[in-house]
């Protein structure tokens, strides 16, 4: 929600120079300054952004509103989960942003999960819960949990577990003294260890350059005992009824997210402070939320292989999909499917849907090698895979099948197939396949994504501007061609160079590449306006009477901004095809909300265009640079590339 | 001679003496005069035997940068304190009076009366000693003794110096401080000089003040007449979670014993299950990690229900037929439960006060009835 902010500075006048004269303290010397004013800069200008949101801090902290990370967050009204040791504290995202229609204070709810438990009561129940594989158990659970230091108000990610230091041990602080952690705390905090032997909790901050342009990485050692635990924990995750009751604190309707947002507006309104804080950089917040005026885009048309259906308001078209053949499909001739042996009956079930399902989509299926797998250990599945990638080399797909939420498996898994071995893979949560009345959907869904994935394409619309504009990973007969690249962005490396390599490669195979997408996170959109765009228009010159159109789509999937359509008094969810591309847009871009699924898009003329591309590229693009970002860890090599299937929907 | 650098740094070294001396003598009511930037403050707010924690700055702005530092932090939230705290920042001056501030348990002047022109001092040991009169006060300064071996410093340590006393000043001061307004005093200081040099002294000489008993009987009402001129300004008031609290102490307590006869519940539950009619906890096969320490702690919080006796550190309950009997006394050895109440009679009184507990004679009572399938 945005509600607009007023900006009101006194004029500077008239003042050139200030004289100033002070005196060293070291050796008296006398010591003038002479200050000069430079520049004016409009109380509008993305300079002075970054010192409005210091202002909005500073205001939230006199509303007694808790930072915890970016958002700030109400102890007072927190909701005590006693069954879950748990509470959650409601709370707000707020930052002040320049749009199109001015300066606006974008505001979001949001909610903390909180626990009671420090991370030394966690490791201590996980000891209670069974002794054998102790260490491992607490990794699995403990390493990518936020915790919360008990001393400060700083949150951190567990990045690991050192068995074999203890609060009893010493460290070094910035100004070269040597002491322990017990007397470190005790002596700083007051705050006495008590159990002198736990383990310590590392984290590892990300590497960023120092000020010599050296990069600083290292470790902040913690104490279990001295930190509490945030987030859901992992046990609470996998029991629906208790998620269904959490859920229900979290979630909130349109009508009650607005009362929300209101009651923020009134208490910064009513607070003296609060608002002589504002006041003192000229600011003041309107008490109004933003309402503008949007249009509504017209539904598609789809066509399949031998049909075409318009879209539903619900924009889903599975049932259709399920029916008829799709666009184009790759016969599944050699595959298989791995799975540990507790779940070999949802594999059966699984396998015979696949077979019942596949004809009707127009998919070629044979019945797939059946790997059963002793334990569900990460060790045992990559073992087993990587000999079967050896001894099959025609093997077209990997598929997996996991016990619950296993993050290292599955970045294992995807490493092991797309960067090593150049096989397709899809991971299957067993959880997915456990419910037998959802089977078949679900079935169809995974066999539409491995068929993309081996380069099928699914589906395509009519587009006025191209002939037609096929949803394919990898099309060799047709002149559009859709590539996707990814970047793993180093502190200092130029993000152009491994692009051009890419995009070389790519126009030496398919000589016609008509539009490209590339997608990014927001702050690197300036960077691309400035360097990299200038230097692709250079690197199509490289090819002779080549001149395509280049048009950079940005894809902001994780926006802030949520919109509601207003009828009357009433508040509801607007309908998907809603674009709205004035007032709240960026002036910096040319772009507009759209509402597929909240989507911000970067070009005007292809508000249509981006609009036929949606859900499945969006839904796609953000999963893709975030699994090459997190899992791979370095660039595919080069072939891969041109196949670009590495995508998982794991629902 | 060589540049003298301490380690920890000096101002470092002065809070953790102030620290320390809390920490032994365990007051309830500090005020910190000339609180500045609120850091000492800050590591007092720490020691949970405070409950009344002022701060007293002349200088307004300087507070009203840092005074949001003062505020809890989300775990003051999740783990309240025992004792309650509130912190008052006041804007004020040292030669002024003001009944805030009276009979407090301990004083902390840091690095602060040579900021005072030399002529304001005895209105300040008036006010402090003689009205204030705090039962223990700590007063540090520069000792001007230790400035020969500072390299390269000429006149004082800073330029808001009025003056910098040698021992022998400092301490003929303390003296007739201690015959004027029956106190007792002790020396001491912090930072050391270079090894052969110790008849200097410490590069900050500390004096630390304590009431005479016989003063009370003597001076009942010291200047009471001045205690309704309120010469402070409240700048900023806040008030830590803690038990004392109502709500927070009935929702702490409701958290606990909802955890804990919910795990109960689950194991009689999970055990009928399984045919285990002697109502152990099974351990799995010994680890062979060292987790020596776990275990240790772990005892704590374990609870194996039994019929019969078992060993210290274990939860006892009775079970008669669909319910379980818990003895308070055995709940009350939670460490949380401890936290949260003083005592098991207090235990008890706000068990019974709660709708959702049952209580029959001295245990609760829960029922384990299967309703959740």
């Amino acid at each position: 929600m945005s509600m607009p902010v007023f900006n009101i500075l006194p004029n500077p006048g008239e003042i050139d120079f200030v004289d100033l004269q002070c005196t060293r303290k070291t050796d008296n010397a006398e010591i003038s300054l002479k200050i000069k004013m430079t520049s004016i800069l409009p109380p509008n200008s993305n300079l002075c952004i970054p010192f409005y949101n210091v202002v909005l801090r500073r205001v939230m902290k006199i509303l007694d509103f808790k930072l915890i990370g970016r958002n700030h967050y109400d102890p007072k009204r927190a909701v005590v989960l006693g069954k879950h040791r748990l509470q959650i504290w409601p709370g707000y995202s707020a930052c002040i942003k320049r749009t199109d229609g001015g300066l606006y204070l974008t505001v979001d709810i949001s909610h903390k999960i909180l626990r009671n438990d420090s991370v030394l009561d966690v490791m201590n129940m996980i000891y209670q819960n069974g002794k054998e594989n102790f260490q491992d158990e607490c990794m699995k659970e403990l390493i990518g949990s936020i915790a919360l230091t008990r001393y400060n108000n700083r949150t951190y990610r567990i990045d690991d577990i050192n068995w074999n230091m203890s609060p009893k041990d010493k460290f070094t602080l910035f100004n070269g003294t040597e002491t322990t952690f017990v007397e470190y705390y005790r002596k700083n905090y007051g705050i006495t260890i008590k159990e002198l032997d736990q383990p310590l909790v590392v984290h590892r901050p990300k590497e960023r350059s120092g000020v010599s342009g050296k990069t600083l990485a290292g470790e902040i050692l913690l104490i279990p005992e001295l930190s509490f635990m945030t987030g859901i924990p992992e046990n609470l995750r996998k029991d629906f009824r208790s998620m269904k009751d959490l859920t229900m604190h979290i979630n909130v309707s349109g009508e009650q997210h607005t009362n929300q947002l209101r009651q923020l507006l009134k208490n910064i309104n009513t607070n003296e402070a609060a608002i002589n804080e504002l006041d003192g950089w000229g600011l003041a917040i309107k008490t109004n939320i933003l309402m503008a005026e949007g249009r509504n885009l017209p539904a598609e048309t789809i066509y399949l292989q031998s049909s075409a259906f318009k879209t539903s308001p619900e924009v889903s078209w599975t049932r259709e999909i399920g029916r008829d053949p799709t666009l184009t499909c790759v016969p599944l001739t050699c595959w298989g499917i791995f799975y540990p042996r507790r779940c070999f009956d949802q594999a059966e079930e699984l396998i015979n849907t696949f077979v019942k399902v596949a004809h009707p989509m127009g998919l070629k299926l044979e019945r797939p090698v059946r790997i059963e797998l002793k334990d569900d250990r990460t060790e045992t599945y990559l073992k087993i895979i990587h000999s079967h990638l050896v001894s099959e080399p025609n093997v077209q797909m990997i598929v997996c099948i996991l016990t619950g939420n296993r993050e290292d498996l599955y970045s294992a898994i995807k490493k092991l197939c797309s960067v090593q071995s150049s096989v397709p893979s899809q991971a299957i949560n067993l959880r997915t396949i456990s419910q037998p009345q959802k089977l078949r959907a679900i079935a169809q869904k995974i066999l539409l994504q491995i068929n993309c994935k081996l380069g099928g394409a699914l589906w395509s619309v009519a587009v006025p501007l191209v002939s037609k504009v096929k949803y394919s990973w990898k099309n060799s007969t047709d002149s559009t061609l859709f590539i996707l690249v990814f970047f793993f962005f180093m502190p200092n490396e130029e993000l152009i160079d491994g692009f051009r390599v890419l995009l070389l490669a790519s126009l030496q195979t398919y000589h016609k590449v008509k539009s490209a997408y590339w997608f990014l996170s927001d702050g690197q959109l300036n960077a691309v306006q400035q360097y990299e765009i200038p230097q692709l228009l250079k690197c199509f010159k490289t090819f002779p009477q080549y001149e395509p159109m280049l048009v950079f789509i940005v894809v902001q999937k994780r926006i802030n901004t949520t919109l509601y359509s207003m009828e009357g008094e009433k508040f509801g969810v607007p309908p998907p095809g809603t674009v709205l591309d004035h007032t709240i847009t960026s002036s910096d871009w040319v772009d507009f909300f759209l509402l597929s699924h909240h989507i911000r898009h970067g070009c005007d003329h292809l508000q249509r265009l981006t609009y036929k591309m949606l859900p499945a590229p969006c839904k796609y693009a953000h999963k893709l640079a975030f699994l090459s970002g997190k899992v791979l860890h370095s660039e595919p090599s080069i072939h891969l590339a041109e196949d670009f299937i590495f995508v998982d929907l794991c629902y | 001679m060589e540049r003298i650098k301490f380690s920890p740094p000096l101002y470092k070294q002065r809070y953790y003496f102030v620290i320390d001396l809390i920490m032994k003598s365990q007051p309830k009511k500090v005020v910190d005069l000339g609180c500045a930037d609120c850091s000492l403050l800050r590591k007092m707010k720490f020691q949970q035997c405070v409950e009344e924690l002022v701060g007293i700055d002349i200088n307004q702005q300087v507070i009203r940068e840092n005074m949001y530092l003062l505020s809890p932090l989300p775990c003051d939230y999740l783990n309240p304190r025992i004792r309650p705290l509130v912190i008052k920042l006041y804007q004020g001056s040292l030669i002024e009076k003001d009944p805030c501030v009276k009979n407090f348990d301990m004083a902390s002047c840091i690095e602060v009366i040579e900021h005072l022109e030399l002529s304001m001092l005895e209105a300040f040991s008036n006010v402090v000693f003689g009205y204030m009169t705090p039962h223990t006060i700590v007063i540090s300064t520069p000792n001007a003794d230790f400035n020969q071996l500072l390299l390269g410093l000429t006149g004082f340590r800073d330029r808001d110096h009025k003056f910098e006393w040698t021992k022998t000043e400092f301490q003929n001061w303390a003296l007739d401080i201690c015959v004027r307004y029956e106190y007792s005093v002790t020396f001491a200081g912090v930072g050391s000089g270079p090894a052969g040099t110790e008849d200097v002294g410490f590069c900050t000489q500390i004096a630390i003040f304590t009431r005479m008993p016989a003063r009370n009987d003597r001076w009942p009402n010291s200047n009471a007449d001045c205690d309704d001129i309120h010469s402070y300004k409240l700048l900023h008031e806040v008030k830590y979670p803690s038990y004392c609290d109502k709500n927070i102490f009935e929702n702490a307590l409701i958290n606990e014993m909802t955890y804990w006869t919910e795990k109960i519940k689950k194991h009689f539950l999970n055990s009928t299950e399984q045919g285990d009619t002697k109502n152990n906890v099974q351990h799995d096969q010994e680890s062979n990690e060292d987790v020596s320490w776990c275990s240790r702690s772990m005892e704590k919080h374990c609870v194996n229900w039994s019929v019969c006796k078992s060993a210290d550190g274990y939860l006892e309950v009775q079970k008669h037929g669909d319910t379980i009997h818990i003895p308070l006394d055995q709940l009350f050895t939670i460490l949380e439960v401890k936290k949260i109440c003083s005592s098991v009679v207090r235990l008890k009184e706000a068990l019974l006060e709660i709708e959702q507990f049952e209580i029959a004679g001295d245990n609760l009572v829960v029922c384990i009835c299967d309703n959740e399938k």
